[in-house]
């Protein structure tokens, strides 16, 4: 309804955007489907595109609201469509993409990774958290900052204070791990870099008493959507997944704290080692459930023992599959002599 | 001649809900504080961390009150016979023996004419007709529904475009409109029920004239409410919308173009005041266990899933094209009425921006 | 003739369950005082051997244990154990052939990688790490077998006395 005009949402021109339409016009004729940022009816959101003809690829936007990571749509789409796709990714998105190709989920030469240099992406729940609800009408963002138009008042926000939590330990947003085209952004991130897994550090310093309190209340609020299982780029078992089957039971249907905080252990262990911490499952939850911590967590344990970042490199063997005869990093306990 | 109303001052709320809290079990609409989300909780959670919010929709819609997302329909036990080890008996243990003797009736407070037209939505599927939920029926019978008119229109209401409008309350059992300082009721049920709330409480409320400038200020807030839910979506013709939805579902280009962003999860589907699937399953543990029921979703992929193998519905544009049908079309040809209230929670929620008027537009 | 046979058997039985129902109660008020559920994998080559052969040498070990067998310590996802923690067990124990020993050569270095990444994992969500270990006990070592398991019988004996 509103998604064919311009929405007062956008009036961020930029230069990169011109250039990012541009490589993709250059680029259109062999491929079969893009996949890019649009702008979206929704205040201070930006919706996938799927491009089909040539003349749709003047509606790609692309700015500091582009949250969204794109690579979800790259396992499925690929097994639709016989030709080449090509997808737009921001840097920490092609770190999904080389994940899938290196555990041959998708084949290199099917996706054609148009990595787009990032200035940083706004957490909208952030903004909405800070108004205080979703009265939002209507955002303009730029370099100056944001101004919000909402139903009972008019807010000046200034863009550095609501980044992304992945934005402030990124350091390869104009340097990506893999693209087949990348375009140069002129705009560079504005924020305090923080070192990576400080706050999971400070989350492991909590008592278990405090701990197990604190993901009781937030998983009595889970409504077992599945959002997080179907947003994220490496489910890819969403149509045969074992917290839905009968037989064998792994999970009851019945929706309580429990069994929602099972869910996300089943989520965990099938990520371990493979989730390029992207957060889209954390931005999708509709009841505001901070699910990346349980990711972080699993995944700098790895880094400790095994030394290994999943999403850096397509060749390098994930950890869990394969061995070392000596551990050097893995200190057994000895219960005979306790 | 002047016009008796009776009104209700904010400060005599808490304590009405408080009274009223020992004879029925109420819910109101609270914020927690911690995350900002709003939703129906029970007037015990009222405190400093869940405060009262009665402008904010709520994130999903109240049928989990009348319509629980888990609800135990039995138990049942085998049981073994030493004399014939082969032969298992079934011992069924219904529910009811063992239940609420101390059963309250429910009031709904704060709720908006969108979600009492989604609990109509409710009682034509389970409580009328032949087929009749009694566990439901247990729940909605004598339960009084107060709803306040919107003052606040979001951009993703469209309740105007569907049928309704911020101030119908043709479905609720007391309708009030917030006047700043106090509620005036500007609609209250001829039934026994809300006859009794309001004698047992009756010195929290106040008979006086209705004054002119009253008057036009209730006007003006209905005419402001209605104009800018009207700016969302245009009207919705529902005697012609279904037979357009029944002409267009070969058209299989367009359906693949609108739901070509879906992830096929629930959020939809479980925030939505009218979406009654529901599946049933048994858990054992040893030689016990319950039936129960849950909530569906039909935009899973298991949801049309057959014992053979074969699913008529396994891509994403037949599931999600069977759920506007679903809305727009179905239950309209079965119970005269649109099964889409437009309270816009669903395009609240959506993980990638699915708008429904976008795709119900995209047919017209 | 055939009434009596009927009448001897229902005595019979009547003993019988009699004895059976005893037993249990028994068992029940004895166990209640001190009772933890600890679970145990145990891969049939080497460890499911090695318990075998403490009980064959009748070597005394708890009875809190319920041991499950698996084909080997490879065998072994995580969420087993998880699913143990969240269907009431006080302690989990996975036993398996020592690396470079392992029935089927590789499964027990698989094994140690997930397991050391479930034990760190544990804190996160609540669960004292302690709860749960893994050795690796061998076909012979039936006396290792008897000090592990007696052991962490009585490591998750204390722990449920501290009440996490």
């Amino acid at each position: 309804m509103k998604e064919k005009e311009n929405p007062a949402n956008m009036k961020q021109k930029s230069i990169i955007e011109s250039k990012l339409k541009e490589k993709i016009i250059e680029k259109f004729d062999n491929l079969e489907l893009v996949i890019a940022y649009s702008g979206s009816s929704k205040a201070l959101r930006v919706n996938p595109l799927f491009i089909e003809k040539e003349s749709d690829i003047d509606n790609i936007v692309f700015n500091n609201l582009c949250v969204n990571n794109l690579a979800a749509y790259a396992y499925f789409k690929s097994r639709e469509i016989k030709g080449k796709i090509g997808i737009v990714l921001k840097p920490c998105d092609a770190k999904s993409i080389v994940q899938l190709i290196s555990e041959q989920l998708i084949s290199r030469d099917k996706i054609l990774s148009i990595v787009t240099g990032c200035s940083g992406v706004i957490d909208y729940k952030k903004i909405y958290k800070f108004i205080g609800g979703l009265k939002v009408i209507s955002a303009d963002i730029d370099d100056t900052g944001i101004r919000l138009k909402t139903i009972d008042k008019d807010y000046n926000l200034n863009l550095n204070d609501f980044y992304a939590d992945k934005c402030y330990s990124c350091k390869i947003y104009d340097n990506p791990v893999y693209s087949d085209e990348f375009i140069e952004n002129d705009k560079k991130p504005n924020l305090e870099p923080v070192e990576e897994y400080v706050d999971i550090e400070e989350f492991e310093r909590l008592g278990l008493k405090e701990i197990e309190s604190y993901w009781k209340s937030e998983f009595s609020r889970c409504i077992r959507c599945y959002a997080c299982r179907n947003i994220c780029p490496l489910e890819v078992c969403r149509d045969r997944c074992i917290a839905q089957l009968e037989s064998p039971q792994w999970q009851s249907q019945k929706i309580n704290a429990a069994e929602g905080k099972f869910f996300q252990m089943i989520r965990v262990f099938h990520l371990a080692g493979r989730c390029t911490e992207c957060g889209e499952c954390e931005r999708v939850c509709p009841a505001n459930i901070p699910l990346v911590k349980l990711m972080k967590k699993v995944n700098k344990d790895i880094l400790k023992l095994f030394g290994y970042r999943p999403g850096y490199s397509i060749d390098e063997k994930p950890p869990l599959l394969t061995f070392k005869n000596i551990e050097e990093n893995i200190k057994e306990e000895n219960l005979v002599n306790e | 001649m002047n016009k008796l109303i009776t009104i209700l001052r904010k400060e005599n709320l808490k304590p009405l809900l408080e009274k009223a809290g020992k004879n029925y079990d109420v819910y109101l609409p609270l914020q927690d504080k911690k995350n900002g989300i709003v939703d129906f909780y029970e007037l015990s959670y009222m405190s400093e961390n869940y405060i009262l919010n009665l402008e904010e929709k709520t994130r999903r819609s109240q049928k989990f009150i009348f319509f629980p997302q888990t609800e135990k329909i039995f138990d049942f036990e085998y049981i073994k016979d030493l004399q014939k080890p082969d032969k298992v008996q079934i011992k069924l243990k219904d529910k009811t023996e063992s239940s609420e003797k101390d059963f309250k009736k429910k009031v709904l407070f704060g709720l908006k004419p969108c979600d009492t037209a989604g609990i109509k939505c409710l009682d034509l599927v389970f409580g009328e007709g032949d087929k009749k939920d009694p566990a439901y029926i247990q729940k909605r019978a004598g339960s009084i529904l107060i709803s306040i008119g919107c003052s606040m229109i979001y951009p993703d209401c469209f309740c105007m475009a569907v049928g309704g409008s911020p101030f119908n309350f043709e479905f609720s059992d007391i309708g009030l409109a917030n006047l700043g300082a106090y509620f005036v009721i500007l609609k209250k049920s001829e039934n026994k029920e809300v006859a009794e709330f309001i004698k047992e409480n009756k010195n929290f409320f106040e008979e006086r004239d209705l004054s002119t400038a009253e008057e036009t200020k209730i006007k003006q807030l209905i005419s402001n409410s209605e104009e800018k839910c009207r700016l969302n979506w245009k009207e919705i013709d529902a005697d012609k919308i279904n037979l357009i939805m029944d002409k267009n579902f070969k058209d299989e280009k367009t359906w693949r173009e609108v739901t070509n962003k879906c992830i096929s999860c629930a959020a939809c589907t479980y925030v939505c005041p009218t979406c009654v699937c529901f599946s049933i399953g048994d858990e054992l543990r040893d030689m016990s266990g319950e039936r129960y029921k849950c909530w569906d979703f039909c935009t899973n992929y298991y949801y049309t899933l057959e014992a053979s193998g074969h699913n008529p519905r396994s891509e994403i544009y037949q599931r999600y094209r069977n759920k506007i049908n679903c809305k727009y079309n179905y239950f309209y040809k079965r119970n005269k009425i649109l099964y889409c209230v437009g309270c816009g929670r669903c395009v609240d929620v959506c993980p990638v921006g699915i708008d429904i008027r976008e795709v119900v537009e995209a047919f017209l | 003739m055939e009434n009596n046979i009927d009448a001897e058997r229902a005595k019979v039985e009547k003993v019988m369950n009699e004895k059976v129902i005893d037993e249990n109660i028994m068992n029940e008020v004895s166990a209640q005082k001190d009772k933890v559920r600890i679970v145990a994998f145990l891969c049939n080559w080497c460890s499911y051997a090695g318990a075998d052969s403490a009980g064959t040498s009748r070597l005394r070990q708890p009875e809190d244990v319920r041991i499950i067998r698996v084909p080997c310590s490879g065998r072994i996802n995580p969420l087993f154990i998880l699913k143990a923690f969240s269907l009431g067990a006080d302690g989990v124990m996975v036993s398996g052939c020592h690396p470079n020993d392992c029935h089927y050569s590789e499964g027990n270095f698989y094994a140690r990688r997930r397991l050391e990444i479930l034990k760190e994992f544990l804190p996160a969500i609540g669960i004292d790490s302690k709860r749960f270990v893994y050795q690796w006990v061998s076909a012979s070592e039936g006396q290792k077998w008897q000090k592990v398991i007696t052991n962490f019988t009585k490591r998750i004996k204390n722990l449920k006395v501290e009440g996490i």
